[in-house]
């Protein structure tokens, strides 16, 4: 892809507000036609510069086409991709390390805030005070899914590079960087649930429980393949977008 | 007398029924749909081709048109393309555009003492 021709795209398809997967769909659609458009002037242009001048006055103003782009994109839409780029999008330039503790602190903080409202209406509004002994099992629920959130995104992140994208097709280069991904992903939910076991009734046999615990693992490795293969593709052509550096920003 | 270039609002306002009917005659994709208005407008429209976009976007989702993948190019060079093409609704449509239109031409045309 010819990274001029990606910036013009790019300077009006990147302050739309819209959802991912539709600007995107932008992307492509307005990157085809102007690279159509600049094979057409590099037949009939003197060179280069003159052929990427005729482009940009073919296509037309980047500004004036993203205000036209933003009005085809619903206000529910509009408002969904704004909670999304809050929480759980990753921002251009942003690092992986960065990105995992924002998203666990996100995930921690409307945990325990869920937790809180759910003890809160059994103590206050039903009078229920059982909802107290467990109360330690409900406090961690926050730390230990905002761990599990970090890990993973940080081993989704890594898993990631180990894909090669060529064309229109993906494919893995990495195995052994790949399976250490998935290895940790799945050790990781198995002592998540020995933990909040722990918490939620520290006199439990644990030997009883030893055969949820690899199957919590397996369930883990198997759920992050089938997230990442559906994902990779998407997340592989985001990441060259968002990696562009257009003017003015 | 000279042919005047058509562009910006001017043909803004009526760049969704054009669409509509350059569909109508065979399924395009973008770049075509634009070759086919300059085309049959005589070199007088000029738009940017860019914004012919956020038009096809507003006609599918109005589902007046369809899109999809052009899997019959996977050898050619380049990126791959859709093909819009009219649905059964984006027939109607276009069908009561054309009579708005002649209206329109009416009216107008009668008050402005235009010929036709």
């Amino acid at each position: 892809m010819n990274i001029e021709l990606m910036r013009i795209v790019e300077r009006a398809v990147r302050p739309v507000q819209a959802g991912q997967r539709t600007k995107l769909r932008m992307r492509e659609d307005l990157y085809q036609q102007i690279d159509q458009i600049h094979r057409e002037e590099c037949g009939t242009q003197e060179d280069l510069e003159a052929a990427l001048a005729a482009t940009r006055k073919r296509f037309g103003d980047p500004s004036a086409l993203q205000r036209e782009l933003q009005a085809t994109v619903s206000v529910p839409e509009q408002f969904q991709s704004r909670i999304d780029d809050w929480i759980t999008t990753r921002r251009p330039g942003e690092s992986s390390l960065r990105y995992a503790i924002r998203l666990a602190v996100a995930v921690c903080l409307l945990v325990t805030l869920a937790m809180g409202i759910c003890f809160g209406f059994c103590e206050v509004a039903l009078g229920n005070t059982r909802a107290r002994i467990i109360w330690p099992f409900l406090a961690m629920l926050g730390p230990i899914f905002a761990a599990n959130t970090f890990l993973i995104v940080l081993c989704g992140q890594f898993a990631l590079r180990t894909f090669q994208w060529d064309k229109r097709r993906i494919r893995l280069v990495n195995r052994g960087r790949f399976a250490a991904a998935c290895t940790v992903v799945g050790a990781t939910l198995a002592i998540s649930m020995r933990l909040l076991w722990y918490f939620a009734d520290p006199q439990y046999p644990v030997g009883r429980l030893a055969g949820a615990f690899p199957f919590a693992a397996v369930t883990g490795i198997v759920l992050f393949l089938v997230v990442l293969v559906l994902s990779s593709d998407e997340l592989e052509q985001r990441r060259r977008w968002d990696s562009l550096r257009i003017e003015n920003e | 007398m000279s042919t005047q270039e058509i562009q910006g609002d001017q043909l803004r306002g009526h760049l969704e029924s054009l669409i509509l009917a350059i569909l109508e005659k065979s399924p395009s994709h973008g770049f075509q749909i634009v070759k086919q208005l300059e085309h049959r407008g005589e070199g007088a429209l000029r738009l940017r081709e860019g914004t012919i976009y956020p038009v096809l976007y507003r006609l599918e989702s109005a589902g007046l048109i369809r899109a999809k993948w052009d899997d019959s190019e996977e050898d050619r060079r380049g990126p791959r393309r859709k093909v819009y093409s009219l649905t059964r609704k984006g027939t109607r449509r276009l069908a009561e555009s054309r009579e708005q239109w002649q209206q329109f031409v009416q009216v107008i045309g009668g008050i402005l003492g235009a010929t036709v």
